[in-house]
């Protein structure tokens, strides 16, 4: 064969490798005119209920279906139609740049945009552990979220539709702690909008680890909180080939979720260095979090797992946990009562707190072949989606908006947050007998003026009598209790103190062990106008400024 | 021997004492995030990055040499085992989202294990060895095009280079290899001959490439534009020996350090 035949040939598989069937891009059109939509033909009953709930209109443009008449001549100007987004009246398709070029031309486009690749799935870890450190962890990861009272008072999401999007869910139908999912006929509807066929019990089992710590139960005993819960499940992501992978499959998921009724939606997936820069993580600039934004709209509450990515540059929470309306579930260490050390932390680039709430991030899950110990945001995320669940059939009536902060304020450090555990674990007691009012106080401060520092001190104890370091304009904490045992499923006395600007924006957090020690803050000079709040056993002492004020 | 027993426990009794009240005097701080320096909007975004203005990045690549049929060249062996391995530095600096160009520098270290047709093999016509390869070490310096195909954070993400350069033959050998009878050779039955310094083997080759890259890893296709061969008055009648197989595609693995997007960090 010729040399250059054989070059040519060779170069032209080259240049075709990443070219084909990877550019995919957004197109988004100006109007839906003449379009026909009966909302009782396209949506779920329950999907109806919940919008009249919210008091939407069942004729909300949004969901008006896309002009099959513009999707033609796309089609017709590009390599083929990857997916349609009534929401965003868009559609992906896969182009060249030089026909995207042609397309965002013609006059009813408004703008196209290359979509963003590879997702970055949350980690799963197995770890070999002692058995009765596995039981222990079974039993607490529901229990931290006093799972108990729940079941006294018959809470099971029952009623409630959990969609979960995720990359498989292998073994669901014959793993016996799905038992009860597939006897009652809980799985409503499924969906795989990578290959866009039904079929999802099979390719990886992570999506059946995440199932399992929302509707879970083994040998009796419950691995999620909401094991009546009904069930939409969508495969979005192909793991083993992330880079044919794109968030069209997230947002149409998304789509399809609200059509089917969902309440709640589950997701324990990440976008973030593979797709964006950190300061791209303040909710808008990813369409992933706008779609999530728009969900949360729709009366669909999100969840979404912070991101393992504490550990490693990135360190911040990732899309579309950046949105406000998504509620970001970060990862506490069980056996240290804080943060998990890979668990992301918060603020968004636009300072926004998050995480919101905070759940295991190691928990004992199924994989569609027995069950093991993991770990990852990924559990955290559905741990709290199945106590949302439950509370949501609780409360029907909740718009989606005091549903989101009723669970806010249910966590175990409310009204006190940081960007680490934002409001803490949730707690059933805070729905069902609500928070005790008459919280003892733990602590109490005073100004020292020699030190010109202030001087905290736990009420119960002896404190062990030592100074602060005399840095100028400095505080000092000072804790001593006597040392804790604690168990798993409740809070650990831990002393949490931040130190925030006036706009509630932190400018540093901590947390301490209290022991027979002096702990004590002696970073830069706190601004005058900052408060400094201790959290310390439900109580919180806050200081602003100079000024005491004990709340 | 009391004497020195009381002095160690005196010396246990001390070190104990020490340890204890380190204990008590240590705070024990189990998270402390300073949010300010944590802030995206003051941390510096690195200058330097897969996805920045520049990014230099170290490149390791092992490719095959394809035995393609040509009538007028050299064959080598259809194995595969003719390869080519690279080490090489890189330099890239971005013009746009979707468009960057650079250079790279590298050293190659290729072998051709050129097969014993039935007419012997043409570097030394009529005679068939059992084996007989060339092996070239060279440098070089190329530049290359880039496009990027989707959008990315600060990864290299899908690209396509198109890229032309030229290597420098610094050192090269022939070796050829024999089976013999031990009997005649002082007991060894196979002789092993390598010739070096070869007059030629062409010092100066040229070549073009594509690259399509997926993140770290790239399929690499390298051609080379001239004969490996020069004329040589000492060889082939004075003539320019037939060429050697021009065609390596291989793979290539670019590694680098990541930026941390803060200027400092927290402990």
């Amino acid at each position: 064969m010729n040399r250059a035949k054989i070059f040519y040939l060779l170069i032209h598989l080259v240049i075709c490798l990443p070219t084909n069937g990877q550019s995919v891009a957004w197109i988004f059109f100006s109007d839906k005119e003449g379009v026909v939509f009966d909302p009782y033909s396209y949506f779920d009953t329950m999907a109806i209920n919940r919008r009249k709930r919210e008091g939407l209109s069942l004729s909300d443009p949004t969901d008006f279906p896309v002009r099959q008449d513009n999707i033609e001549k796309i089609a017709e100007r590009c390599d083929s139609i990857k997916g349609v987004s009534r929401w965003f009246n868009a559609v992906a398709a896969y182009a060249t740049p030089h026909q995207l070029e042609v397309i965002s031309q013609m006059p009813f486009v408004t703008e196209t945009q290359w979509m963003a690749e590879q997702p970055f799935l949350s980690r799963c870890d197995s770890s070999p552990a002692l058995e009765e450190k596995e039981f222990q962890l079974l039993m607490a990861q529901t229990e931290r979220m006093q799972y108990s009272l729940l079941k006294e008072k018959s809470l099971s999401g029952k009623g409630v539709r959990v969609a979960i999007f995720d990359a498989g869910f292998r073994g669901v139908p014959t793993d016996s702690v799905f038992r009860h999912v597939v006897a009652n006929g809980q799985v409503i509807a499924t969906h795989d909008f990578v290959k866009n066929k039904k079929f999802v019990f099979g390719y990886h089992s992570h999506g059946t680890e995440v199932l399992s710590c929302i509707s879970g139960i083994y040998q009796g005993m419950a691995m999620g909180c909401a094991s009546d819960a009904q069930l939409l499940l969508a495969r979005t992501e192909q793991p083993f080939n992330e880079s044919m992978v794109n968030e069209d499959n997230w947002i149409e998921s998304l789509e399809w979720a609200d059509k089917w009724g969902a309440d709640i939606i589950n997701s324990s997936l990440i976008y973030t260095r593979q797709l964006y820069f950190r300061k791209d993580m303040n909710g808008r600039n990813s369409l992933i979090s706008r779609a999530a934004a728009m969900a949360y709209h729709k009366g669909i509450l999100v969840v979404n797992s912070a991101g393992n990515d504490a550990d490693s540059p990135w360190e911040i929470i990732g899309a579309p946990a950046d949105a406000d309306s998504v509620l970001t579930v970060g990862g506490i260490d069980p056996w240290t009562g804080y943060h998990s050390y890979f668990s992301s932390y918060g603020p968004t680039a636009d300072r926004r707190m998050k995480p919101n709430l905070s759940a295991f991030g190691w928990a004992m899950v199924s994989n569609g072949n027995g069950i093991e110990m993991a770990s990852g945001t990924s559990f955290a995320a559905p741990l709290v989606a199945g106590f949302a669940a439950c509370i949501r059939q609780m409360h029907p009536e909740w718009p989606v908006r005091q549903l989101f902060e009723e669970l806010q304020k249910s966590g175990d450090l409310y009204p006190y947050y940081d960007y680490a555990h934002g409001y803490g674990v949730p707690q059933a007691g805070y729905f069902l007998h609500k928070k005790n009012t008459d919280i003892a106080p733990t602590l109490t401060s005073f100004f020292n003026g020699e030190t010109d520092c202030f001087e905290f001190e736990i009420a119960d104890t002896v404190s062990m009598e030592e100074h602060a370091p005399q840095k100028e304009k400095s505080k000092s904490v000072k804790v001593d209790v006597s040392h804790q045992v604690f168990d798993l499923s409740k809070m650990r006395d831990l002393v949490y103190l931040h130190v925030a600007k006036a706009d509630g924006v932190l400018k540093r957090y901590n947390v301490f062990e209290p022991g027979k020690k002096l702990a004590a803050y002696t970073d830069d000079p706190y601004c005058d106008d900052c408060v400094i709040r201790v959290f310390y056993k439900g109580f919180i002492l806050e200081i602003s400024g100079k000024n005491k004020k004990n709340n | 021997m009391g004497k020195i027993k009381k002095t160690i426990s005196r010396i246990l009794l001390l070190l104990v004492l020490i340890l204890v009240s380190r204990n008590l005097s240590a705070q024990q701080v189990l998270l402390d995030k300073n949010v300010e320096k944590q802030d995206v909007r003051n941390s510096f975004m690195p200058e330097r990055g897969p996805n920045m203005r520049h990014f230099w990045g170290r490149t390791f690549s092992y490719g095959f040499i394809i035995p393609l049929s040509y009538a007028d060249s050299l064959q080598i062996k259809s194995n595969l085992a003719s390869n080519s391995l690279g080490l090489g530095y890189r330099y890239k600096l971005k013009l746009s989202e979707f468009l960057s160009i650079g250079t790279d520098i590298q050293y190659l270290r290729s072998v051709w294990h050129i097969e014993q047709g039935s007419r012997g093999n043409l570097i030394q016509q009529g005679v068939r060895h059992h084996s007989q390869k060339l092996i070239t070490n060279d440098i070089g310096a190329g530049v290359y095009v880039r496009v990027n195909f989707a959008r990315r954070g600060n990864t290299l993400g899908k690209f396509f280079d198109a890229g032309t350069g030229a290597q420098y033959v610094f050192s090269n050998r022939l070796v050829t290899t024999d089976n013999v009878e031990a009997s005649k050779n002082g007991g060894a039955n196979k002789i092993k001959t390598a010739a070096s310094g070869l007059d030629y083997v062409n010092p100066i080759q040229p070549y073009i490439l594509a690259r399509a890259g997926f993140g770290r890893f790239a399929i690499i296709c390298r051609y080379r534009l001239s004969n490996l061969f020069s004329a040589s008055e000492n060889i082939y009648g004075g003539r320019t020996l037939p060429n050697l197989s021009d065609l390596t595609i291989g793979l290539e693995l670019t590694t680098f350090k990541a930026e941390r997007p803060e200027p400092e960090r927290e402990e």
